[in-house]
């Protein structure tokens, strides 16, 4: 046990006070809950249940970086073993957010490592790391295990070397979709020889080549590798290998699924894929042709999840590998499918609980190839638990919409992208407010929303009304007037985070959340009418709100607001802020 | 039409442009409110020339578009100018009719009112390929007809993507940059420039718009052997947005290439299907034998033949300059 907290249960004893319910006991109990949010409910009990759940703490999870300080936090929660931070807004991950914004994890480490020795895990989320950060996390933390880089940026190969020499309890290292500085795969030679306890590893955004044999060897020793993510450079032959040596995986990616040499026969690679029983989830599959599909039809049984998502595959690919993956639960695909696919997907696959449809042409405004609102009905026919959905398309029907959600009525992600702006119901010609009404009316568990196409205030007032449970709401291209983003903050009682970019909504609307933000974790505003006075006025009225105003250089009117970025925090104003963050 | 008509729409001045303009519709079949239609439309894609991102031909094939080489690209190409412009025409009708908001083009249309382009003055031809594009969104400054609260931005720096294939917003639609870098190289080469369509299969996949539908379609030429194949297929395609049939429609000015086979086929209605070849010039369709056309085929277009004025002179120019 810590050594500060044995003084304070000492101290407690001392003062003999009557405690019907010992500490230790507690401390016992609470030490299998892991909900951060039943935690924060512990803690508000009293003030021994406030000590028993901070000691107890083992896990933190930050959904902004500013919201609170390092210093902070440590004196809160004293015995951290594994932290999530998360960054940049969201939009970043869109170019919205100039670089050098900020989101540092340096200055995080340096406190962990005088108060988190012990330190296991870190997950980052849209945060800048460099390399010497991750050199010295390898350095200071003996214990540290797993590794997760997600949306990140600022470091490259040269720091997963450094991780890779240094941390000898490694069971994680996730690196995803960052934006790194790829030098080449000799990081992966830097896995000690006798180096063994790798779980998770997923290099699959990675471009360079690794040294296969290293691979190989690593893959060989680890017996407890469960979770392997290869990159595009991985040829199929030697995935084969890979297999070969880890039949355990129960999630795979694999490299580029096509054949580089042609002496290579492909039943050797169906029967390794026959070999991984324990198959959850397959993602990869750059380049895949329909030749090879079929090797994976026997694994297929078992999938839970199955990412399409870099296969361009067309819809008669794709219907007959369907048939073989009844379990699935999550569905990634591209629009390449188109309609036809889609129903494959709906005819196949009742127990779908997600699925997304990515663009393979999104910044082609004219072409009306990929999937439509046929696509989308039809898999709500044939998946009625369907709860999370991103959908990208160039046509959409307030129809429809209601159609789907009717069949589905237990979505709690429903994320829709029209991608033309301002597009509005294609057959009725009118806004697509209706579409949106139907399903905050219906979905009543609704989390998490992303509207598009034509729309007016009518579709806030329908979501201020209804969606009472919605957490998460993404808006661009959308409504009238100030009326409409007054109704989200007037009703919504559960929003966290309010992203909008692009909308008529101005410091009316602005200043109408006053009370609202503070119980947001966020507010998004870009392209929007927004004024530097209306900004003033919101910092001046709520002084626990960090109000951050993006100036860029291009920006001629100092009344204009273009960016702004208004969060709650318990740590006051940002001290990094750079040059162009304009703190009001 | 004849060539000197086609010098003036190269002079660089606005005035001269629209004294072309008025030089073209006094000598069409406009009527009095085509006319004015025409100056208006005219006015509006004379501005919107400048928009980065509209496909010329002679773009390397990454479709990276920049705004500086585009004018130059125009520059070099004086005396085909006019089907420069043209292409570029049909780009922004085709490109930018779905938004119906005013606001959402005014955007587009807000970045570029400071790049009037030489090329502006090419649109002498402009009215021929205005179709599909709502008058109110004449104006870059702003559309009076747009009932939607003004937007602060018109009058702000706009943000161009510059990794965008044409003129965007930047972040929409909203792809993490991993999968649009990644995409971009998985996808199978477009149709740029030699009008292959997914690699290692024989296909030839070429794009088809139509004036006054609201998107294209992608044919495989490789699928149809002949003229008459190719059209009706097209036909079938594209009956569902046929606003009017007519009857014949004769336009005064063709000559003997009108009575191509493919006008009779589209019942001698008031569109004409054209294609741009790989100079980018565009051409009535039928004029040459069937696998040239294939193989010099980019794209095609369905126009209303009130706007093909123009091209058969040329289309025969080419014939012979080819023979």
């Amino acid at each position: 046990m810590h050594s500060k907290r044995k003084k304070e249960l000492a101290e407690k004893l001392e003062e003999k006070r009557v405690c019907a319910f010992p500490d230790e006991a507690l401390e016992l109990v609470l030490v299998n809950i892991k909900c951060h949010k039943d935690r924060n409910s512990v803690s508000l009990v009293c003030k021994d249940w406030y000590n028993a759940e901070k000691w107890t703490r083992t896990h933190v999870f930050i959904g902004n970086c500013y919201s609170v300080s390092p210093q902070i936090l440590v004196r809160r929660f004293p015995n951290i073993r594994s932290v999530v931070l998360k960054g940049k807004p969201r939009f970043s991950d869109f170019n919205l957010v100039p670089p050098n914004w900020g989101a540092d994890i340096h200055a995080w480490l340096v406190v962990f490592a005088s108060a988190y020795p012990f330190l296991e895990e870190l997950r980052l989320k849209r945060m800048t790391v460099t390399d010497e950060s991750l050199e010295f996390l390898a350095m200071s933390f003996p214990n540290f295990k797993a590794l997760s880089l997600l949306s990140c940026d600022g470091f490259s190969t040269d720091g997963l070397a450094a991780i890779a020499t240094h941390c000898k309890n490694l069971t994680e290292l996730d690196i995803h979709e960052n934006g790194i500085d790829d030098l080449g795969g000799g990081w992966l030679n830097c896995f000690p020889k006798n180096f063994r306890s790798l779980e998770v590893l997923n290099f699959a955004n990675l471009n360079s080549d690794v040294t296969f044999d290293s691979l190989e060897r690593l893959v060989r020793r680890c017996r407890s590798l469960r979770i392997l993510k290869v990159n595009k450079n991985v040829t199929l032959e030697q995935l084969q290998l890979l297999l070969i040596s880890a039949p355990q995986l129960t999630e795979l990616g694999t490299g580029s699924f096509l054949q580089s040499s042609t002496q290579w026969q492909s039943t050797d690679l169906e029967s390794a894929f026959k070999r991984c029983k324990h198959l959850r989830s397959l993602s990869g599959l750059w380049e895949v042709t329909s030749i090879y599909l079929p090797v994976l039809y026997p694994c297929c049984a078992t999938l839970t999840f199955l990412n399409l998502s870099y296969a361009s595959l067309e819809s008669g690919e794709l219907a007959k590998l369907l048939p073989n993956c009844s379990q699935l639960r999550r569905l990634w695909i591209v629009d390449t499918v188109q309609d036809k696919g889609l129903q494959a997907v709906g005819l196949n696959c009742h127990l779908l609980e997600e699925l997304r449809v990515f663009p393979s042409d999104p910044f082609d405004q004219d072409i009306l190839q990929g999937v439509t609102e046929l696509g989308f009905v039809a898999v709500s026919h044939g998946c009625p638990r369907l709860r999370y959905v991103l959908y990208f398309c160039r046509q959409m029907t307030n129809e429809a919409v209601s159609t789907i959600v009717n069949n589905c009525p237990d979505f709690t992600h429903f994320r829709l992208c029209i991608m033309n702006p301002y597009q509005p119901d294609y057959l009725t010609n009118e806004p697509m407010d209706e579409a949106f009404g139907s399903v905050v009316k219906t979905c009543t568990k609704l989390q998490r929303l992303a509207v598009s196409g034509l729309l007016t205030d009518l579709t806030f007032e329908y979501i201020g009304k209804y969606a009472k449970n919605l957490e998460t709401l993404s808006v661009a291209f959308a409504g009238s007037s100030d009326w409409g983003m007054q109704c989200v903050l007037g009703g919504c009682p559960k929003l966290r985070k309010l992203e909008i970019r692009d909308c008529p909504f101005g410091n009316a609307a602005l200043l109408s959340g006053l009370e609202k933000y503070e119980s947001m974790r966020s507010l998004w505003m870009s392209a929007c009418n927004v004024t530097m006075n209306g900004c003033r006025l919101l910092a001046r009225q709520m002084p626990r709100l960090n109000v951050e105003v993006i100036r860029e250089e291009d920006e001629r009117y100092d009344s204009e607001v273009n960016k702004v970025y208004v969060y709650r925090s318990v740590s006051g104003s940002r001290s990094d802020a750079p040059p162009f963050v304009i703190t009001l | 039409m004849s060539l000197p008509l086609e010098h003036d729409y190269i002079s660089l001045s606005e005035s001269s442009s629209m004294e072309s303009s008025g030089k073209l519709s006094s000598s069409s079949v406009f009527t009095d409110e085509d006319e004015r239609n025409n100056v208006l439309n005219f006015k509006a894609t004379e501005l919107r020339l400048g928009l980065p991102g509209s496909q010329s031909p002679d773009r390397s094939s990454d479709g990276m578009e920049d705004k500086n080489v585009q004018s130059l690209g125009v520059l070099k190409n004086l005396v085909s100018g006019a089907k420069r412009g043209f292409s570029d025409a049909i780009d922004e009708t085709s490109a930018k009719w779905v938004f119906s908001k005013p606001g959402g083009s005014e955007v587009d249309l807000g970045k570029n009112g400071g790049l009037f382009s030489p090329r502006g003055s090419n649109g002498g031809v402009k009215p021929l390929g205005v179709s599909g594009q709502k008058p109110g969104l004449g104006t870059p400054a702003g559309s009076g007809a747009a009932p939607q609260s003004p937007k602060p931005m018109l009058e702000k720096k706009p943000e161009i993507s510059p990794s965008a294939n044409r003129a965007q917003v930047v972040g929409w639609p909203p792809i993490r940059s991993f999968r649009k870098n990644t995409m971009a190289t998985n996808n199978p080469q477009k149709n740029d420039e030699s009008g292959e369509g997914k690699s290692g299969v024989g296909c030839l996949y070429v794009k088809v718009s139509m004036d006054g539908a609201p998107y294209l379609r992608k044919v495989d030429l490789k699928t149809y052997s002949s003229y008459l194949e190719l059209s009706s297929a097209l036909e079938k395609m594209f009956s569902c947005f046929t606003i009017g049939q007519c009857g014949a429609h004769g336009v005064p000015g063709r000559d003997g290439l009108s009575e191509s086979r493919l006008m009779d086929l589209l019942h001698g209605s008031e569109y004409v299907l054209t294609y741009e070849d790989k100079d980018g010039d565009w051409m009535l369709v039928g004029d040459v034998p069937w696998e040239m056309f294939t193989e010099s085929c980019k794209r095609m277009r369905i126009m209303k033949s009130s706007e093909a004025i123009g091209l058969a002179p040329r289309a025969m120019e080419k014939c012979k300059n080819r023979n």
